[in-house]
C-alpha cells in the first residue's frame, strides 16, 4: 500500500498552498466549450428525458392514484426495500471483513483485495447463473442441496432471498471492503491515543473518533451498493426461476414487465416513484458526506506483531476460498459434457472436455456479439473520455467551481449516476430512434458513465500541479499525462459497465441479438439443461473484462488511490 | 492496455467483413435457443445455399414481443417465427406484418388462426405445430387415469415444471377445455370475435377448482416448493432420469429431451384425460412464420420456402428434425412411433383448440411474473405451499383474471 494514499472519491476541495500566480485563464467561452459535450450528454440524455417523464406522469389525471392503489406495485416497492436491506448487508460485510483483517499486514491485505473485488467485474447475469447453479434444488446438481444430502428448494419461496442476498453480497462486498480497508488504515491514531491518555472511555472514543472517521467512506460504500441495488435487474432475470421472479422483483423489473399495462402516465409515475425512493434512500449517504470526508494520512504503519498477522492467515484463507468457490463452480461446470452437466453437479467426476467452449465459439450469434459488444464498449470509452476529460480539466484547473459549489456538483453527479434508467428510457427511446439503434445505444451508455468519469478525473486533475509561471497551451495534455492512472480508471469503468450491461439494452428494446449479456440471458429459457454451454459462454464473457482489469491493474490501483502518476 | 488494443484490432476485420458481404443478410428473429436454435440454423443453411441470400438468425427469446412492438423501426427483423399467436393481432405489430402471398395452402383450421376476423388476408404460415395435450410416463408402466374428475395423483407421482408459466397455463387450458369446452371456444371462436365475458361464468371457477384440487393432491408443501423451482426440462428429468415422479404432462417436443437425457425407448405417452363423457381435450400450439413489411418480397419468399411441403422422399434438415421428434409440421408425419398418432390428429384439423394463453394480449398476456402465468403460479403456490383450500384459491384466481380484464385485458 502506498504511503500517501488518498482515496478515489475524496471530496474535500484541494488546498492550493503554493504561491499564488497570475495566469491567464481560458476565456469563458472556451471553458464552456470544454464542458459542452459532458453537459450536453448528461442533460440531453438523462435530465431532459427525466423531466419529460415527470411531465408525462401528470398528463393523465388519476395515473398516480391508480398506481398507488395497485397492490402489485406495492409488492414491487416493498421488494425494493428488501433489496435495500441487502445493500446495508453489503456494507456491513465489507466493514466486518475489513475490520477482521485490519492488522493482517500488506501481503494478506493485497490478496484479499484482489479476490474480494474480482466478482465486481462480473456481469450480474453471470452472478445470477452461478448462484442458481450452486443452489439448484436437486441434490444431484445443486452443491448446497448435495451438502445437505436432500433436495431443498433454495430457489423457492422464502429461501430465494437467502440465495439472492448471498449473490448480491458476494458480488459487491469487495468494493465496500476496499473502501473500509483503506479507511481503517487511516484511523486518526494520534487522536485515539490522546483520547485514551485523557481517560476517554472506549464507547466515547468509538462515537467521537472512530465512527466520524468512517462516515465518509461508509457513505461512499453505501452509495455504490445502493446504485447496484436500485438497478437490480439481470441478477433476478437469470438467477431466479420464472415462477419466483414476481416475488422478488423490485420496482425496476416490475416496470419493465408492466409498462404497457400501466399506460404511459402510469409507467412514468412508477419511474418517478422509483427515482424518489432511490433519492430518499440515498440521503443518509449525503449526511455522511457532509462531515469531514477527507482522510488523514495513514498512520506510519505500526507493524502488527508478526504472530498476530500470521494468526489471521487461516481466516483470510477461509474468506478467499469462500469467495473463489463460485468462480470454481462456474469454470468446472463449463468444462463438463453438456448432457452430464444437466443431470449432475460438477463434483461428479466426469471426463472433462472443452465441448461447450467449442460450441460457444462456433455459434456465430455469440462470437458476433463478442465483437459488437467489444466495439460498443470501446466506442463508449472514447466518447466518455472525450467528454469527461475536458470537463474535469475545466472544473479542476479553472477554479470554475468555488469551494461551496463543489458539493452540489457532487450531488448532481451522484444523482445522475443513481437515477434508475426506467425514469428516462421512454422519452429517450422516442427521441433517439431516428438516429439508429447502435449510435443511440452508445450515446446512452456514455451519458450514464460521464458523471462518474468526471468525478474520478476531477479528483486526480486537482492533484496535478499546474506550471508555476506561464500557462502552456498544451497544459491539458500535460495534465492528462500526469493523471494517466485516473484516465485509465475512468476508461476501464466505462468499459466494464458497458460490457456487462443488460438493463439499458433491454429497457430500450434495442436489438437483443447483438449485446453479449442478452445472448447469455437467452439460455435462461432452459437453465439447467443449458448449464454447461451457459457456463462456457459466461466464462468467455467474463474473460474479457477480467483481462482488461488484469492488464491495467497497476494504473487502476494507482488511479483508485491517488489518481496521478507519482 | 496492449491486450485490449490487440483485441480491438482483431475485432475490426470481423465486423467489416460482415458489413461488406454484398447483399445485406435477411434478418430473422426466433425465440429458440440451444438445440432447437441449432436445428433451425441447419434448416436455414439450405436456404442460403439455394438462394445465395445470406440470412442472419437471432434468438430474441421471450423479448420477441418487445422487439416487434418496439419504436426503433430499423431493428425490426425482416421475418420472424412467432410462438405467440396473439402477437400477430397486436395493434402495434399487425400493421408491420406483410400479408402472405403465394406459398402452399395450409389446412383451413390453421389458416383461420392467422386470418384476422372480417379479413381474407393471412398474416403468416405455420412452420411448427405442437400437440399440448399429452401425458408422458416411463415405458412399461401404466399410470393412466380413467377420467379427469377421478384423477387423484398421490403426492410425488406427478412432475410439473411450475417454474415455467407456460407449463401451468397448458395445464389450465387442458382442464378448462375438458371441463367446459363451450367457455374455451367462447373466448376465441373460430370465425367471429370472442367475448371476454366468458371469463365471468361459473365454469371457469369450477375448472380452476378442479385444477387446484388436482395439484393439491399431487403436491405436499415441500413438493410444491420444489416444483416451483423446476423448469420444463427438469420435470422431464424427474420422471425419466431421477425417477422421482411417474407422470409429466408435456407437449410432443418433450421427446427429444427425454431421449437426450434418458436414452431411447424409455418413454410412453397417452392423451390428456377427458372429463366425464366428453372427448379428451386437444390443445394445440405452434410457431407462425411471418414476413415483416420491412423485409419486402424477399421475406415473403423466405417464409414460403420455410413453410413449403416436402415432396415424398425428399430429405433435408427439416425432415430430419421431424423424424427425430420434437418437431411437428403440417406436411410430414414423424417416423417416431410414439408421435405418429398425436401428429396425425393435428393435421386432421378436427376438434382442435388453439392454446388460449398464446392468444391473449394486454394485461393477461403471459410472461414471467405477469398476466395469466402469474395468476396460475400464485394459484399453484397457494394450494400446494400455503395449503389454501382449492375452492378459495380458485375463486381468488378468477378474481385476479377479472381484475386484469377490468383494466383493459380484453383488448
Amino acid at each position: 500500500m502506498t504511503e500517501r494514499n488518498a482515496f478515489l472519491f475524496e471530496v474535500a476541495p484541494h488546498h492550493d498552498a503554493r504561491v499564488p500566480v497570475t495566469r491567464h485563464r481560458l476565456s469563458r467561452w472556451r471553458a464552456a466549450l470544454y464542458l459542452l459535450i459532458a453537459v450536453l450528454l448528461s442533460a440531453g440524455v438523462i435530465l431532459a428525458p427525466f423531466l419529460a417523464t415527470v411531465l408525462i406522469s401528470f398528463s393523465r389525471p388519476g395515473a398516480w392514484a391508480g398506481l398507488l392503489a395497485d397492490a402489485q406495485v406495492w409488492q414491487a416497492v416493498g421488494n425494493t426495500l428488501i433489496w435495500w436491506l441487502l445493500v446495508v448487508a453489503v456494507c456491513a460485510v465489507g466493514l466486518g471483513l475489513a475490520w477482521l483483517v485490519r492488522n493482517a499486514g500488506p501481503a494478506l491485505g493485497r490478496v484479499l483485495r484482489v479476490i474480494l473485488v474480482l466478482p465486481a467485474v462480473l456481469s450480474p447475469l453471470t452472478t445470477g447463473a452461478i448462484f442458481r447453479l450452486l443452489f439448484d434444488t436437486s441434490k444431484e446438481r445443486g452443491m448446497a442441496a448435495a451438502v445437505l444430502g436432500r433436495d431443498t428448494a433454495f430457489l423457492g419461496p422464502g429461501w430465494i432471498w437467502l440465495v439472492l442476498g448471498l449473490a448480491f453480497v458476494w458480488q459487491w462486498a469487495g468494493i465496500a471492503f476496499l473502501v473500509f480497508h483503506e479507511a481503517l488504515t487511516r484511523q486518526p491514531v494520534g487522536l485515539l491515543r490522546m483520547a485514551r491518555a485523557f481517560g476517554v472511555g472506549p464507547r466515547r472514543r468509538l462515537w467521537s473518533v472512530v465512527l466520524p472517521s468512517l462516515a465518509g467512506p461508509a457513505a461512499l460504500a453505501y452509495l455504490f451498493a445502493l446504485v447496484a441495488g436500485a438497478r437490480v435487474f439481470d441478477l433476478v432475470l437469470m438467477g431466479v426461476p420464472g415462477s419466483m421472479q414476481a416475488l422478488v422483483e423490485g420496482g425496476g423489473l416490475y416496470w419493465w414487465r408492466h409498462n404497457d399495462d400501466l399506460g404511459d402516465a402510469g409507467a412514468a409515475a412508477l419511474a418517478v416513484l422509483m427515482s424518489l425512493l432511490v433519492a430518499v434512500l440515498a440521503s443518509p449517504a449525503l449526511l455522511g458526506l457532509r462531515g469531514r470526508v477527507s482522510w488523514p494520512e495513514p498512520a506510519p504503519a505500526p507493524r502488527p506483531p508478526a504472530a498476530r498477522g500470521r494468526r489471521l492467515w487461516p481466516l483470510g484463507g477461509a474468506v478467499a476460498v469462500v469467495w473463489l468457490l463460485p468462480f470454481a463452480a462456474l469454470l468446472l461446470t463449463s468444462l463438463r459434457d453438456p448432457v452430464a452437466a444437466a443431470r449432475t453437479g460438477w463434483w461428479n467426476s466426469e471426463p472433462w472436455m472443452l465441448g461447450s467452449y467449442a460450441e460457444a465459439l462456433s455459434d456465430s450469434a455469440f462470437t458476433g456479439a463478442l465483437g459488437t459488444t467489444f466495439l460498443r464498449a470501446f466506442a463508449v470509452v472514447c466518447v466518455v473520455l472525450l467528454a469527461a476529460v475536458p470537463a474535469a480539466y475545466v472544473l479542476a484547473h479553472e477554479h470554475l467551481l468555488p469551494r461551496r459549489a463543489w458539493r452540489p456538483v457532487l450531488l448532481v453527479s451522484v444523482a445522475l449516476a443513481a437515477l434508475p434508467p426506467q425514469s428516462f428510457a421512454v422519452p429517450l427511446q422516442r427521441w433517439l430512434s431516428p438516429i439508429g439503434a447502435a449510435p443511440a445505444l452508445t450515446i446512452v451508455h456514455a451519458a450514464l458513465v460521464i458523471p462518474l468519469a468526471v468525478l474520478v478525473l476531477h479528483t486526480a486533475f486537482v492533484r496535478v500541479p499546474a506550471p508555476m509561471l506561464a500557462r502552456d497551451r498544451w497544459e491539458l495534455f500535460h495534465v492528462v499525462r500526469e493523471a494517466r492512472p485516473a484516465v485509465v480508471l475512468a476508461g476501464v469503468l466505462a468499459f466494464v459497465l458497458v460490457w456487462n450491461d443488460a438493463v439499458v439494452g433491454l429497457l430500450l428494446n434495442w436489438p437483443a441479438g447483438d449485446h453479449l449479456p442478452l445472448i447469455l440471458l437467452e439460455q435462461a429459457r432452459h437453465f439447467m439443461s443449458a448449464a454447461s454451454p451457459l457456463a462456457a459462454q459466461a466464462v468467455l464473457a467474463t474473460a474479457v473484462p477480467a483481462l482488461v482489469v488484469a492488464v491495467t491493474a497497476r494504473p487502476l490501483y494507482r488511479g483508485l488511490t491517488r489518481g496521478v502518476r507519482r | 492496455m496492449s491486450i485490449s488494443r490487440r483485441a480491438f484490432l482483431a475485432a475490426v476485420p470481423a465486423v467489416t467483413v460482415a458489413g461488406c458481404a454484398g447483399q445485406p443478410p435477411l434478418r430473422v428473429a426466433v425465440v429458440w435457443s440451444g438445440d432447437e436454435l441449432r436445428r433451425f440454423l441447419r434448416v436455414v443453411d439450405a436456404y442460403v445455399t439455394e438462394s445465395r441470400r445470406p440470412v442472419s438468425v437471432y434468438s430474441a427469446g421471450d423479448n420477441i414481443g418487445a422487439l416487434l412492438r418496439g419504436p426503433a423501426a430499423e431493428v425490426i427483423p425482416d421475418a420472424a417465427v412467432i410462438p405467440r399467436l396473439g402477437l400477430l393481432f397486436d395493434p402495434l405489430v399487425r400493421p408491420r406484418v406483410q400479408p402472405r402471398a403465394g406459398g402452399h395452402e395450409q389446412p383451413l383450421f390453421w389458416r383461420r388462426l392467422v386470418t384476422p376476423y372480417g379479413s381474407e388476408e393471412e398474416l403468416g404460415a405455420w412452420f411448427k405445430i405442437a400437440n399440448k395435450s399429452l401425458v408422458w410416463q416411463r415405458a412399461g408402466e401404466d399410470h393412466r387415469p380413467a377420467d379427469l374428475a377421478a384423477w387423484q395423483p398421490r403426492p410425488g407421482t406427478l412432475a410439473i415444471g411450475a417454474a415455467d408459466g407456460w407449463v401451468l397455463s397448458d395445464w389450465f387450458e387442458n382442464v378448462l377445455l375438458a371441463r367446459a369446452p363451450e367457455v374455451y371456444r367462447g373466448l376465441f371462436p373460430p370465425t367471429e370475435p370472442g367475448s371476454s365475458s366468458w371469463w365471468d361464468v361459473s365454469q371457469v371457477t369450477d375448472s380452476l377448482t378442479l385444477l387446484a384440487t388436482l395439484w393439491r393432491e399431487a403436491f405436499t408443501p415441500d413438493l410444491g416448493r420444489r416444483a416451483l423451482t423446476m423448469q420444463f426440462h427438469d420435470s422431464i428429468l424427474d420422471v425419466f432420469s431421477y425417477r422421482t415422479a411417474d407422470l409429466v404432462a408435456a407437449p410432443d417436443f418433450a421427446l427429444p429431451v427425454i431421449e437426450r437425457y434418458a436414452g431411447k425407448d424409455v418413454a410412453d405417452l397417452f392423451d390428456f384425460p377427458a372429463h366425464g363423457n366428453g372427448p379428451p381435450p386437444l390443445v394445440v400450439g405452434g410457431d407462425v412464420a411471418v414476413a415483416m413489411r420491412g423485409g419486402g418480397p424477399d421475406a415473403v419468399r423466405f417464409v414460403n420456402w420455410l413453410t413449403r411441403p416436402r415432396v415424398k422422399g425428399e430429405r433435408d434438415a427439416l425432415t430430419e428434425w421431424v423424424d427425430e421428434g420434437g418437431f411437428l409440421n403440417l406436411y410430414r408425419a414423424p417416423s417416431h412411433g410414439l408421435l405418429s398418432a398425436p401428429a396425425q390428429r393435428l393435421v386432421s384439423g378436427a376438434n382442435l383448440d388453439y392454446d388460449l394463453s398464446d392468444r391473449l394480449i394486454g394485461r393477461l398476456e403471459g410472461g414471467d411474473g405477469r398476466g395469466l402465468w402469474r395468476v396460475l403460479t400464485e394459484l399453484f403456490a397457494d394450494v400446494t405451499v400455503d395449503t389454501v383450500a382449492p375452492a378459495a384459491a380458485a375463486s381468488a384466481a378468477r378474481e385476479k383474471i377479472l381484475a386484469s380484464l377490468g383494466n383493459g385485458g380484453a383488448r
